[in-house]
């Protein structure tokens, strides 16, 4: 009996050290000290001088597809640097805290992983927060295939924002900003901090980009443009569903017409005209909502777009202005609505007729309510839509005019 | 010999056993697998439909068990057709549980590769999983319902929590338009959303450990209808937030729409990574029953204690778990165990029930 006993006091302890060796998991385990977090990146394409010199060191040049040389620029966060930063405000001799590191090569993946060569640090994405592609890049490649890394890898967030640059993307990547000291940060905060304004393109994921990618629609990506000190996100770029490649700008103001269009204006003003007086009379937009109704007659197809908005009197150059009277009001909604109806036509006509894509949805509702209509003409829909008269109508209600109604 | 153990379970429990079994791994793949079926929104009118056929057959496997109250399939199935026949059902059966829990443990390593430890070899949590599922089945019946007691609500709570965060980029235009194409899109994808369901026949085993037998209908009903739920919860929010083109496009959609909804506002991220950990539970318990119904199985073939047996499965499982070279290997192990599951809990059932009618083997409805 007492034997057993010991035997099994054995048997325990055993089994106890192989319980201990595999329960904590030490195989995944990184030290956080030994990280290199991510959190921008830039895809440019590679100079032609650089990518040539490069080229010589390579062997086996030949045996390989021809391909366009991608830099991947990537963002690394220096938290020690950042923590300097922080304490001593004004030191500004200080190290950035951030560093970017650029490689260069045919695939994203094979750029990425380059870095681990050249540091000690492990590569880690889960913080990723932006990727800023080059115009270059983005009218060079069919888009699926440069996300295609992205989605893949189980590290990386879905929701990881995506915009355009003009010119250069590192460039993006390498503005200085005052207050937050990363500039992917910065990027990241300007789309959430511009969601109020009319003129800025709703924010693009790359999960957002793939689903319509996959569906062949057109659709619009941030523009972001680096300046010598400073960042900016104005207008879009337009990217085709049927090449899967950008296509072209869109301005300021034709942005705002789509965000009209689609009913995405969470807010911003509309500066209208006054025809009698030639003034202006701001408009202070609290709601837009839209409503795209297809029609098919005889086998025509048509578009009507039902824009619904309601705002506020914020400002006007007209004396007296009275707005207490309601021929005012009327007058000011005729001028706005005429202005909403001019920034709807401009931003309609480039895309429908310029660019030839829908980029606003039209053919997602058609294929909602005329399905058997839509198998037919999915295929080639931003040709046929080209041609579908779209007809905008336009409801302004003035609720308020604040605090003051005239200025007599 | 533990040939016929004397537990019993209730009926809630054999209802909970029911859902817990078909909700497995199937969720995590369903919207692809329907949507490549289906091809259009009406996923979930699919689903709907493959769980009313699901139902039918659910009724007929409850019927046929309540005929042999005091027997499991592995004895009752020799009485009706004899012993030859008999036992090739069963050791077929048999293969299908193994070849079950294997799918189920491979299916969970993967996952957990893919988001929570991508430098562990699968290896070490496969035989980890195995190691923590024999214990819990080798102690009988009791403890696994009693852990599916336990489990389900957790799994529930946290699944709908998922699903809620999913809503967050959910769109209902991605559901229209109904019927677009047409039913005809809808029937092609029955067949394969009827499949999901698979793991309901483990009442062919289950109403004999019941403490009242003739709820074994009610207990059917009521688990399959549960997991019908889940499933139409499952791709409204998948296919709403996701497209149905995206959903086929993604390894696990499931989990990718928790990775890409988010709760405003709030500083929590990642929830993918939660998602795997809640569907081990869920996956768990699919696990255990499949492995206990093969050891139960064996001992049963073999006429002795069903312990050895449990033991002795752990390294066929492990192998069939390992065998697989790559995820579509994996994927095609759960095609093949889906056209078995159209033998084990359809046309095996429906046979040997038409048979024992015919012959009158079997308590005829009311005695018990």
């Amino acid at each position: 009996m007492k034997r057993k006993n010991s035997k099994n006091k054995l048997l325990i302890i055993i089994s106890l050290f192989m319980i201990t060796s595999i329960l904590p998991g030490c195989w995944d385990r990184v030290e956080i000290e030994e990280l290199g977090i991510v959190v921008g990146m830039a895809i440019d394409l590679t100079e032609p001088e650089k990518s040539a010199l490069r080229k010589n060191l390579e062997t086996r040049e030949k045996e390989r597809p021809k391909h366009h040389r991608i830099t991947l620029t990537q963002q690394f966060i220096i938290p020690r640097a950042l923590i300097q930063g922080g304490g001593q405000n004004q030191g500004g001799g200080g190290q950035k805290p951030y560093s970017n590191i650029e490689s260069e090569g045919d695939t994203i993946l094979a750029v990425a992983r380059q870095y681990a060569s050249q540091s000690s640090r492990v590569t880690h994405y889960r913080h990723l927060k932006v990727i800023v592609l080059s115009e270059e890049v983005a009218r060079l490649f069919n888009i699926k295939n440069l996300l295609n890394v992205f989605l893949r890898d189980p590290e990386i967030e879905r929701d990881v924002k995506i915009m355009i640059s003009e010119g250069k993307a590192f460039k993006a990547l390498d503005v200085a900003p005052k207050k937050e000291q990363i500039p992917a940060f910065k990027l990241n905060q300007l789309v959430d901090n511009m969601r109020r304004s009319a003129r800025i393109a709703p924010e693009v994921t790359i999960a957002d980009m793939s689903k319509r990618l996959v569906a062949k629609s057109s659709f619009i990506v941030q523009r972001v443009i680096p300046h010598k000190d400073e960042v900016k996100l104005a207008g879009a770029a337009v990217i085709s569903g049927k090449t899967r490649k950008m296509i072209g700008w869109l301005g300021e103001e034709e942005v705002d017409g789509i965000n009209w269009l689609t009913g995405q204006t969470r807010g911003g003003v509309v500066e209208a005209v006054d025809e009698k007086t030639d003034e202006y009379i701001v408009y202070d937009i609290q709601s837009v909502t839209s409503k795209i109704i297809p029609e098919v007659k005889d086998g025509k197809i048509s578009f009507t777009i039902e824009i619904n908005s309601e705002g506020a009197i914020g400002e006007d150059w007209l004396i007296p202005g009275n707005a207490f009277k309601n021929e005012f009001l009327i007058r000011a909604k005729q001028a706005i609505k005429r202005e909403v109806r001019n920034i709807v036509d401009d931003a309609l006509n480039k895309t429908q007729k310029q660019f030839k894509v829908d980029v606003i949805g039209c053919g997602k509702q058609l294929s909602i309510k005329y399905p058997q209509v839509w198998q037919q003409v999915k295929d080639n829909w931003d040709e046929y839509f080209s041609k579908i008269p779209v007809n905008v109508q336009i409801k302004i209600n003035i609720r308020t005019f604040g605090r003051r109604g005239t200025k007599r | 010999m533990i040939t016929k153990p004397k537990d019993k379970i209730s009926t809630i429990q054999a209802t909970l056993a029911i859902s817990a079994t078909i909700i497995g791994v199937g969720i995590l793949t369903l919207p692809r697998t329907a949507g490549k079926a289906v091809g259009t929104p009406d996923i979930w009118l699919a689903v709907l439909l493959g769980g009313l056929i699901v139902l039918v057959f659910g009724y007929i496997v409850a019927k046929l068990s309540q005929r042999f109250p005091d027997k499991t399939f592995f004895e009752y199935s020799l009485d009706i057709t004899g012993k030859s026949i008999g036992y090739l059902i069963n050791i077929f059966i048999v293969v299908y549980f193994t070849l079950l829990a294997a799918y189920e443990a491979r299916i969970l390593a993967e996952l957990i590769r893919t988001y929570l430890l991508s430098r562990t070899p699968i290896e070490v949590i496969i035989t980890i999983f195995i190691s923590v599922g024999v214990y819990l089945v080798v102690g009988g019946i009791n403890p696994l319902v009693r852990i599916f007691e336990f489990f389900f609500p957790i799994v529930v709570f946290l699944f709908l929590f998922t699903m809620f965060i999913g809503l967050s980029i959910f769109e209902l235009e991605n559901l229209r338009p109904v019927l677009g194409q047409g039913i005809m899109p809808v029937l092609k994808g029955v067949q394969a959303t009827a499949l999901s369901y698979l793991g309901f026949e483990i009442m062919l085993i289950f109403t004999s450990f019941m403490e009242k037998p003739k709820d074994a209908v009610k207990a059917t009903f009521i688990g399959i209808s549960l997991t019908i739920v889940c499933y139409l919860i499952t791709v409204v929010v998948a296919i709403g937030g996701l497209t149905v083109k995206e959903a086929q496009s993604l390894t696990w959609p499931t989990a990718a729409v928790a990775a890409e909804g988010e709760i405003p506002g709030a500083f929590l991220e990642r929830f993918e990574v939660f998602f795997t950990i809640m569907w081990t539970l869920a996956i768990f318990t699919t696990y255990a029953i499949a492995h206990y119904i093969s050891g139960l199985g064996l001992g049963q073939i073999f006429k002795r204690n069903i312990n050895p047996f449990i033991y002795g499965l752990v390294p066929v499982i492990y192998i069939i778990a390992m065998a697989p070279q790559n995820l579509n290997t994996v994927f095609q192990l759960g095609d093949i165990l889906s056209y078995m599951a159209i033998l084990t809990s359809g046309i095996i059932p429906t046979t040997l029930l038409l048979i024992a009618m015919i012959r009158g083997i079997g308590n005829e409805k009311k005695k018990f």
